[in-house]
């Protein structure tokens, strides 16, 4: 059972996410610290009302890359 | 945590940001301006941001209003004008293509803005002046004051947190749309376009791209005005057009190229362009000539984006609490026609004007709600239902063309005259002028909206072999000198009454040139250019035959002005017009 849900894990707090409105990458392991987001923190751990911090969009407008 | 209390607080230091602190600062070097910018200075060349093309109206902002003449002249490249070239079979012989574009030199100075130079000496010349311009610096939030209070902006500046209290409050976020977020103001716009851009540190110039002798001597050099000559093809801003696309080609100094791809969201999604390897695919297919120019360079490229569904709008921007939106982070259009600039320098110079009004003691409650009127609802609204539908157009070489030359004439006639006249904030000439400007906006809407109406009737025109000289037509040219000539206040008036007159007078003609499309073409007779439509059952109903002939008080030759657009529908009558 562990090592089937550890590569879960791992690519859950791994996973990059792709701005679709404009192509920002955002990647877990930097995090956004200057929009709040420590390195470190899964895409779905991210707040809803964070916004990409190139264009604006919505966490709505991200997918996974 | 250190409080902070300024004068004037801009968030963001990019070309709005920088250029409206500027034009306080120069307006009143006794203000107190605070810049936070989120990256550091100076930025890169060229592969920067976009927006490089400026028309008049920018133009005049940056060099009249602004001083900036000299680093114009010395720093950026001449922009020769607008050409399109429509699609032609495969797309592989450029001398083929309907090409418009001005044949000479057009009366007043354009530019090709490196973003990255011109921000950087933005910067510098707002730190000369006494600007506070502090770089890597993130807002983390923003609290805006009501009444008499202090709006309060949380910054974040090398791991320290700063809150900033401050009488004036200015949003230049850009895309980041900060306060219009904050304070739920986002008004979608109807035009759903997106975009794909890059730059290469290569010449490409379409005027290499065919050795035709007949194709080669149909335009004058460019002539700089100091005995200096250029190649009028290179230094324009090139589009490359199809149904639902165009591809731009922008020179920039240091033979640097902009190249963009921008799309009707209904024709080509994002998805089939969001990366350099999908956008060089594309336009292999597309635009084979642009591929076979770029491909060979693109270990060179230096950078790439791309924005979907780039237009958006703003229900507010200027705010009697004394917060201020300009740029992008308020409006933004599309970038076919470069509008981009002309709306920072628009909404910079409102804002300049309340703030330095209100600093004064005046009570400038009134004056806000008129700006935010005319700005919102004079001038981007209207703008919109210039792009909206549009790119479909492109496909149809006839009726873009006169779009493109009947949008000009209307922009040079009505916003680029209150501009380069310097009246955008006189109130008593935007009086005296009050009900033409809402006739010619009016206007604008029916005859935006005719050009789609006829498109939806003949649709795509694919054509072969032909040139139309635009922009240097006797009455666009003249629209265009006259942007620099001086006038008092009552010439402006009467050469306003005059300009809208005939706009009138090229949109029945445009009219009459669409209706020969229709299977039971109309005799000639008075129309009224508000109720043009392509749907014969509506014309009683909207009153299309209610006019009475209104002759022009300063008519001007309408074969001489639309004559090559006939060419369309009867090839003889072009050929003897251009001879």
């Amino acid at each position: 059972m562990i090592a089937l849900h550890r590569p879960f894990m791992t690519s859950e707090s791994t996973q990059q996410w792709i701005c679709e409105d404009c192509g920002f990458i955002y990647d877990p392991a930097k995090g956004d610290p200057d929009g709040g987001i420590p390195p470190g923190t899964a895409f779905g751990d991210i707040p809803d009302d964070w916004v990409c911090p190139d264009c604006g969009a919505t966490k709505r407008d991200f997918i996974q890359l | 945590m250190a409080t902070d209390s300024r004068e004037v607080v801009v968030m963001g230091g990019g070309l709005a940001g920088l250029c409206i602190a500027l034009q306080l600062k120069q307006r009143d070097p006794d203000i107190d301006v605070l810049v936070l910018e989120r990256s550091e200075h100076p930025p890169p060349r060229a592969a920067f941001k976009v927006g490089e093309s400026t028309v008049e109206g920018a133009v005049h902002h940056f060099a009249e209003t602004l001083g900036l003449t000299t680093w114009l002249e010395e720093e950026q490249l001449r922009k020769s004008g607008l050409r399109f070239y429509f699609s032609d079979g495969d797309n592989t012989d450029i001398a083929r293509r309907v090409e418009i574009g001005p044949s000479q030199t057009l009366p007043v100075r354009t530019y090709q803005l490196d973003r990255g130079t011109f921000e950087e000496r933005l910067g510098k010349l707002a730190i000369e002046l006494g600007v506070e311009f502090a770089q890597r610096c993130v807002v983390r939030d923003v609290t805006v004051a009501e009444g008499d209070g202090m709006h309060r902006v949380s910054v974040k500046r090398d791991g320290a947190e700063t809150d900033i209290e401050t009488r004036y409050l200015i949003d230049a976020t850009g895309r980041f749309q900060l306060l219009k977020r904050k304070l739920d103001l986002a008004v979608p716009a109807p035009h759903k376009a997106n975009a794909t851009w890059f730059r290469i540190p290569r010449r490409v110039d379409v005027g290499t791209w065919s050795d035709d002798a007949d194709w080669q001597a149909r335009n004058e050099p460019y002539n700089f005005g100091d005995g200096r000559t250029g190649d009028i093809r290179f230094h324009a801003t090139i589009h490359l057009v199809g149904h639902g696309w165009w591809v731009w080609l922008i020179p920039l100094a240091g033979d640097i190229t902009s190249v963009g791809v921008v799309v009707d969201d209904r024709v080509f999604p994002i998805s089939e362009l969001n990366s350099l390897e999908k956008t060089m695919a594309w336009m292999e297919e597309h635009e084979p000539q642009a591929y076979e120019a770029i491909a060979p360079h693109l270990d060179e490229v230096m950078d790439f984006k791309f924005l979907r569904h780039y237009s958006h709008n703003c229900e507010r921007v200027f705010s009697p609490d004394r917060w201020y939106i300009t740029g992008v982070a308020g409006a933004f259009h599309d970038p076919l026609f470069s509008v981009g600039s002309d709306v920072i320098g628009w909404s910079n110079t409102f804002i300049a004007d309340l703030i330095l009004r209100e600093r004064a003691g005046e009570d400038v409650s009134s004056r806000v709600e008129l700006y935010n009127d005319i700005f919102l609802n004079r001038y981007v609204a209207p703008m919109f239902d210039v792009f909206q539908d549009k790119y479909l157009l492109m496909g149809n070489p006839q009726i873009f063309s006169l779009y493109v030359h009947w949008s000009t004439a209307w922009y040079w006639s009505v916003l680029a005259n209150f501009i380069l006249h310097d009246k955008i904030t006189d109130l008593a000439v935007l009086a005296s002028v009050e009900d033409e400007t809402n006739r010619a906006i009016e206007l604008l809407r029916a005859v935006q909206k005719f050009f789609v109406d006829w498109y939806q009737v003949v649709g795509n025109s694919e054509r072969t072999d032909y040139f139309i000289p635009i922009f240097t037509h006797p009455w666009s040219n003249r629209l265009l000198r006259e942007l620099k000539e001086e006038w008092t206040n009552e010439e402006f008036a009467e050469k306003f009454r005059n300009n809208l007159a005939n706009l009138e007078h090229t949109a029945c003609e445009i009219f009459w040139m669409a209706v020969q499309a229709l299977p039971n073409p109309l005799e000639r007779r008075p129309i009224d250019p508000y109720a043009i439509s392509m749907d014969p059952s509506r014309w009683e109903a909207d009153g299309l035959f209610d006019a009475v002939e209104r002759p022009s008080p300063d008519p001007i030759d309408l074969d001489a002005e639309l004559g090559d657009y006939h060419w369309f529908n009867d090839p003889a009558h072009g050929e003897l017009a251009r001879t």
